[in-house]
């Protein structure tokens, strides 16, 4: 298989060895038999996969500062590991513990830093409840759970990761004041209902959540706004380095296939008409990773102060739009390029096509990131962006 | 019930044939059944595949499937542009057509080449989907270089022992038919050789049919093994070892049907529709709708030309079937991405009132509109080559 990416080396050895190991593990654990068999509905396949990642690589605590038991990775690890569970369609709990870790460190409250601490050392799969069609990425657009005397109330259509949780952060609002209601599954009886809700990425099942009721615990936030807009943008940075990782696979795959596979006497790859597509996923998929690894760097340095929301913001918007259209194209293309043996459910590129469809639209569609991005650049033109254009959805 | 207009003079009579059909399919066909693709309802459950087995004889016994066939064999003896006008309105209205390598490949080519016997044996059951056909073309080694096919029916006394494996027939699952292109003499390469055969799929020993399952999760296609399969002469069609042109004639009239681009447009309606309940629409959002209908408006316009060609002189330009290939299927996949973008994470439980189909499926079904009946790759050979006289 050729080695692909223009800016592959690693900047850290801690970033290269996390590669390095996650590779290791997923090529001897994660075969495209068992994305088969997970896509055909046993769910027990992903039980030994998830194990290892948690106790071998504790995956779980990689965001979580050190002073607070983890390993204190930052967000470009956060990305190296998505790259890597992508590329082999590995499922994972990386973005609800990527997001719920990040949330929890930088909400500045001790409470909520205890809190993390226990999640790390018991090993508690976490989640934020942040509606997954949301592209604004603010909490004063989006229907947080009400909390009044009778308790919470509160519906989220599509959430990612909450299925298997057992710690769900719910943004919330409780008269004028916002924050966080933290529902523990374990204990919470009535009053939370989570459903299955029909999705396209057997990899990330999503669900339906209702609160109703007396339930969960109230916590404020201090900054609330910046707390959560910070977290979804780690978690599109995530996406998006994961359709890299489905991406680069499709892109290894095609290359490969296409140097084999003879038609008219020759190799299929060796027709401009094929070999340029490739090319062209190829090209795509190079700056749509540069750019995700851009906007990586840029939040962990807005993560150690060094760099402002306001400019990470755009970057991780750039990256998930980048990253979207570049999975689309290379699974698309690599279907192609296997033709009728592309189609078939025992080819498993049909699972970065269904990935892409998912994917793509969590936290906004490339178009609502695209209009996003066009607004920032309005208002840093001196404009005003809601009355220049006017925003979708 | 939106209906699809054509912006054509239409005679008097076509108007009224097209309001009809409309009034006959308000009255026998509910929405439930409408399928998401006009050719694939093999792949449906047992269940769904034998309603619209049934409703499509009875379209044929009523008169709407093959309104171009000659009287004699249950057709009403009008122009390939009636039938197109026709089936414009089944694709508009979701109805799902089973047997479409019967009536759209085979019966043209039996119409043209097939002996009397051979015309009285199958073109009623065709019609009337007493008997399903598939299309045994593609092998494991040879898809868009097809020629390179390597199945033998080598002649033995009154029959032909076919040995070799075809893949990916749609349909095979549910056929009990199968024309099948096999090379006849053994001595020959590439195009020369080549023969028609019609196979007895149920009924003659030594076939082997595997079903495999596609991304969709359904079955879509078979892979078939022949290990000296007996087949009667009767069942060539047309002339020994010159299958090739005969086939090549097969493939044109799978490309040029018209009920693509008037089931795009019924996608498109119907997601315009669909993002009209959801939500304000926004300029960007028009634009985008609006430029799918302007594609979807242009291929049914290069199609009428197309029909009307044939109706009139019974040919059409040589490279008018790859033209209409690419504009199709590039407009299938970019309206189901457009779709997906749209719907966002709905797209997979959206439905339209009662309907039996949703974006998502059509979505799985896209990347096939790129490959099937010859890529667009080999496409635009065909019109570099043949049309333009470009070298090769
Ligand atoms: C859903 C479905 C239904 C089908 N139904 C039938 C059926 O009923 N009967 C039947 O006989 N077949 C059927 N087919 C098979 C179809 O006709 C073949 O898939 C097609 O001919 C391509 O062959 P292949 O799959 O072997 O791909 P290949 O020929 O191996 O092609 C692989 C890739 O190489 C490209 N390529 C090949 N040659 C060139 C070239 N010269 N220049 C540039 N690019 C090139 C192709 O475009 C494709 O992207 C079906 C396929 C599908 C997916």
């Amino acid at each position: 298989m050729p080695h692909i990416a223009l800016g592959g080396e690693d900047r850290t050895d801690e970033q290269r060895d996390l590669r390095m190991e996650l590779r290791r593990l997923l090529t001897r654990l994660w075969s495209d038999d068992h994305a088969r068999e997970l896509a055909d509905g046993d769910r027990t396949t992903g039980a030994k996969l998830a194990a290892v990642l948690e106790h071998d690589i504790a995956l779980g605590a990689l965001l979580v500062p050190e002073e607070l038991g983890g390993h204190g990775g930052g967000c470009v690890e956060a990305a190296v590991a998505a790259e890597e569970l992508g590329a082999a369609s590995a499922p994972s709990r990386l973005l609800g513990d990527a997001m719920s870790a990040h949330l929890l460190a930088t909400s500045g409250d001790a409470e909520l830093h205890r809190r993390l601490r226990r999640v790390v050392e018991d090993g508690v799969p976490a989640a934020v409840v942040w509606p997954a069609q949301d592209a604004t990425w603010d909490l004063h657009q989006i229907h947080p759970v009400e909390i009044t005397g009778a308790g919470a109330s509160g519906r989220f259509r599509y959430v990612a990761e909450a299925l298997d949780a057992a710690l769900l952060l719910v943004p919330a609002r409780r008269g004028a004041e916002f924050g966080l209601l933290l529902l523990d599954l374990s204990r919470e009886g009535s009053g939370v209902e989570l459903h299955p809700a029909k999705g396209a990425d057997v990899l990330r099942p999503l669900g339906g959540l209702t609160v109703a009721g007396p339930t969960g615990e109230w916590v404020g936030l201090a900054e609330p706004q910046r707390v959560f807009t910070e977290t979804v943008a780690l978690g599109a940075i995530v996406l998006a380095a994961e359709m890299i990782g489905a991406a680069r696979s499709c892109i290894e795959r095609m290359a490969t296939y296409a140097g084999q596979r003879e038609q008219f006497g020759r190799t299929i790859g060796s027709f401009q008409a094929l070999r340029h597509q490739i090319v062209d996923a190829l090209v795509a998929w190079e700056a749509a990773r540069a750019m995700t690894y851009r906007a990586a760097a840029g939040f962990a340095a807005m993560t150690r102060g060094t760099a402002r929301i306001d400019d990470v913001e755009p970057m991780a918007r750039m990256a998930k739009a980048a990253a979207s259209d570049a999975l689309g194209e290379a699974s698309e293309t690599c279907i192609h390029v296997y033709g009728a043996i592309g189609f078939t459910w025992e080819n498993p590129v049909h699972l970065a096509f269904k990935r892409w469809a998912a994917s793509a639209q969590i936290f906004g569609s490339p178009t609502e990131q695209r209009v996003r991005v066009c607004q920032h650049a309005i208002i840093n033109a001196g404009g005003r962006a809601g009355g220049a254009l006017r925003v979708a959805g | 019930m939106r209906s699809l207009t054509t912006g054509l003079a239409l005679t008097a009579q076509q108007a009224e044939m097209l309001d009809e059909l409309n009034r006959y399919l308000d009255e026998h066909f509910p929405p439930e059944h409408e399928g998401p693709s006009g050719s694939t309802p093999e792949w449906d459950s047992d269940e769904e595949y034998e309603w619209n087995r049934r409703f499509n004889a009875r379209l044929a016994r009523d008169g709407w499937l093959t309104v171009h066939w000659p009287e004699e064999y249950g057709g009403r003896g009008l122009t390939p542009m009636d039938n197109m006008l026709v089936r414009e309105q089944l694709s508009y209205r979701r109805v799902p057509i089973c047997n479409a390598n019967g009536l759209d490949m085979l019966a043209p080519i039996l119409l043209q080449l097939g002996t009397k016997e051979q015309k009285d044996a199958h073109l009623r059951k065709i019609a009337l989907m007493e008997e399903h056909w598939c299309q045994g073309f593609s092998e494991p080694e040879a898809g868009s270089d097809l020629t390179s096919l390597r199945t033998t029916a080598i002649r033995d006394g009154d029959h032909y022992v076919v040995n070799g494996s075809k893949i990916w027939t749609g349909h095979a699952m549910r056929a009990e038919w199968m024309i099948l292109l096999a090379r006849t003499d053994p001595e020959s390469r590439g195009s020369r050789g080549l023969s028609l055969l019609m196979v007895d799929l149920r009924n003659t020993p030594g076939v082997e049919i595997h079903p495999i399952r596609s991304m969709t999760g359904a079955v879509t296609f078979c892979q078939e093994f022949f290990t000296d399969a007996r087949v009667p002469v009767e069942n060539l069609v047309g002339p020994e070892h010159e299958g090739w042109r005969a086939s090549q004639r097969l493939l044109e009239h799978e490309r040029v049907r018209a009920a693509n681009s008037a089931l795009y447009r019924r996608d498109v309606d119907d997601l315009v529709e669909a993002v009209v309940a959801r939500d304000v629409v926004d300029r960007a959002t028009q634009a985008a709708l609006g430029h799918m209908i302007e594609r979807v408006e242009c291929a049914r316009a290069l199609t009428y030309d197309i029909a009307t060609e044939l109706s009139e002189t019974g040919r059409f330009a040589p490279h008018a079937p790859s033209v209409t290939k690419i504009l199709n299927s590039r407009l299938g996949g970019d309206l189901t991405r457009l779709a997906v973008d749209l719907l966002g994470l709905d797209v997979c439980s959206y439905r339209a009132d009662d309907a039996n189909w949703d974006f998502y499926q059509e979505f799985l079904f896209s990347p096939v509109s790129r490959l099937g009946g010859g890529s667009t790759e080999i496409h635009h050979d065909i019109i570099g080559t043949r049309y333009l006289g470009l070298e090769r």
